[in-house]
């Protein structure tokens, strides 16, 4: 936990491309909004907001209005952030605002027997949150505000202002799933009001990296924070996605060991030492899965390079320092693979041999402008090749 | 419903057809789009090398001049990968048992491929 400017204490939610677009973390004793499309999938990081809240020693409260506890179980079960065990221990709490609905009891801590009004919604969520507060810090989430709204309507939001009230009172921290459907305008407005911080959840109409995430509102003010694609591995949880990365230059430059010193995991196929058709890896950094693309270095090859290079988010231009005869192709390549323009940083490669050009008279020979980064680099030494990628991530993020 | 969500279901789909492991559509460049493996198999890379695959069989067969590459498949010792084209911008790609029947499965997967092209079109 740690403040931000002076005000409120923010409580990272352990993903980290949320935290760095909440600058911190969700706000304590607030509530924030997690607001989705249709076509959305919020659970799922709500589960591990919630998982990573209560592997820390917190408590947690879940209110279920549209789906029964035990399938909140299972999807935390898939995503491999089981929760079952938590409930077991008395970590966890489940308000059932679902069962009576079909008229059936429940067995969990808290029931609500008259989820149609929603007055006794609200003295349930209020009796939990007292008393749930007693046994530790409290992460509350609520699934979902929508189904409310369609129950209730406007009512729903009169005791979504109670219970900020209560959340400030016991310093907990509240989170209200919301998919945004077509609702009319002031159903909508009145939602976004209610809350001094939003995760917004969109869909885009594409068919690779589709779901991504940003922050409309961050404690109280409105921002336009950037979008960034995630992907949800099925261990690990959210992460950011960043779905290419081309990795070109010459033949022998050495992308092949940069590829697999950067990467957690990469395949090549190689034949009689040099690549013949890709290098492939994913890397897990700062917060991201990036998957890099190593093109193959001879002019031969060139068309597998022009198919391959299209949608790439930036690109690394791998040349090797010792021959600067080489350096015009390197440039060429970046134009066939299609990747010319895109952010991209050098890597001055094989810094480590005796005739190894140095960074500035590689930067001189090949022409480069004082924007494009210019990494020394040995293909084997992970220090040297991070920095590659850490340049690359933050032009990238910075676009 | 999104065009993924369209796509997750044609591969459903082909799972009924008799023989079929494992499907995945990739788009030409090499990218993911939607994927029915078991969760050992890391797609990304199978997406990637599948594309460079077909690039490379359709670039060489243009060289020789012997026309257009419609699909590569791929016989292995246990089963049969076959990759074909479904529009401009994807490529579908299928695991097969061995002792599958090609003409029929190939039928299916023209089928598959051709619904998956309107899809990502529309």
């Amino acid at each position: 936990m740690f403040k931000s400017n002076g005000q409120t204490t923010k409580v990272p939610t352990g993903i980290s491309i949320v935290d760095t677009l909440l600058d911190g973390g969700m706000p304590n004793g607030d509530s924030f909004l997690i607001r989705a499309h249709p076509l959305a999938d919020p659970l799922s990081m709500v589960i591990e907001f919630l998982h990573n809240q209560l592997k820390n020693g917190g408590v947690g409260v879940f209110l279920v209005n549209n789906k029964s506890p035990a399938s909140v179980l299972e999807e935390s079960a898939i995503l491999k952030m089981g929760l079952r065990d938590f409930k077991r221990n008395g970590q966890l709490f489940f308000i059932d605002a679902y069962s009576a609905l079909f008229g059936l009891r429940s067995n969990e801590a808290y029931f609500v027997e008259d989820p149609n009004n929603p007055v006794s919604v609200s003295k349930v969520v209020a009796q939990a949150l007292s008393e749930c507060s007693k046994k530790g810090k409290v992460f509350f989430v609520y699934d979902s505000l929508n189904t409310s709204i369609d129950e209730f309507g406007n009512a729903i939001l009169a005791e979504a202002n109670t219970w900020k009230r209560i959340a400030i009172a016991f310093n907990a921290i509240l989170c209200f799933i919301y998919t945004e459907w077509n609702y009319p305008k002031d159903i909508s407005e009145a939602v976004a009001n209610l809350f001094s911080s939003i995760v917004d959840l969109i869909t885009l109409e594409r068919i690779v990296a589709t779901q991504v995430v940003t922050v409309s509102k961050n404690e109280g003010t409105p921002v336009s924070k950037r979008m960034v694609p995630i992907k949800n591995a099925v261990t690990g949880g959210i992460k950011g996605y960043v779905p290419k990365i081309l990795v070109t230059g010459p033949f022998h430059a050495g992308k092949t060991t940069l590829v697999h010193t950067l990467s957690t995991r990469a395949v090549s196929v190689q034949r009689m030492g040099t690549t013949v058709a890709l290098d492939f890896g994913h890397v897990n950094h700062r917060g991201f899965t990036l998957d890099l693309f190593g093109t193959v270095g001879q002019p031969r090859f060139d068309p597998i390079l022009e198919r391959l290079g299209g949608e790439a988010l930036g690109a690394i231009l791998v040349v090797d320092s010792t021959k600067p005869e080489e350096f015009p192709r390197a440039k060429e390549m970046m134009h066939k693979a299609g990747v010319h323009g895109l952010p991209y940083v050098l890597a001055a490669n094989k810094q480590d041999l005796p005739d190894a050009l140095s960074v500035e008279e590689v930067k001189k020979k090949m022409n480069i402008s004082d924007e494009v980064a210019i990494v020394g680099t040995v293909g084997t030494d992970k220090v040297s090749v991070v920095k590659v990628l850490d340049l690359l991530l933050d032009k990238i993020l910075s676009t | 419903m999104s065009t993924k969500s369209l796509i997750d279901e044609i591969l459903r789909g082909l799972k009924s057809v008799g023989g079929v492991v494992a499907s995945a559509v990739v788009t030409r460049d090499g990218l993911l789009v939607s994927s029915d493996t078991s969760p050992d198999v890391d797609a990304e890379t199978f997406a990637a090398m599948s594309a460079s695959m077909m690039g490379a069989a359709e670039t060489a067969i243009i060289e020789v001049k012997g026309g257009n590459a419609g699909r590569v498949i791929v016989e292995s010792n246990n089963s049969k990968m076959i990759a074909l084209g479904a529009g401009p911008k994807v490529l579908l790609v299928v695991l097969a048992s061995k002792e599958i029947q090609l003409g029929l499965i190939l039928l299916k997967l023209n089928d598959a491929a051709r619904k998956i092209s309107s899809v990502v079109d529309l």
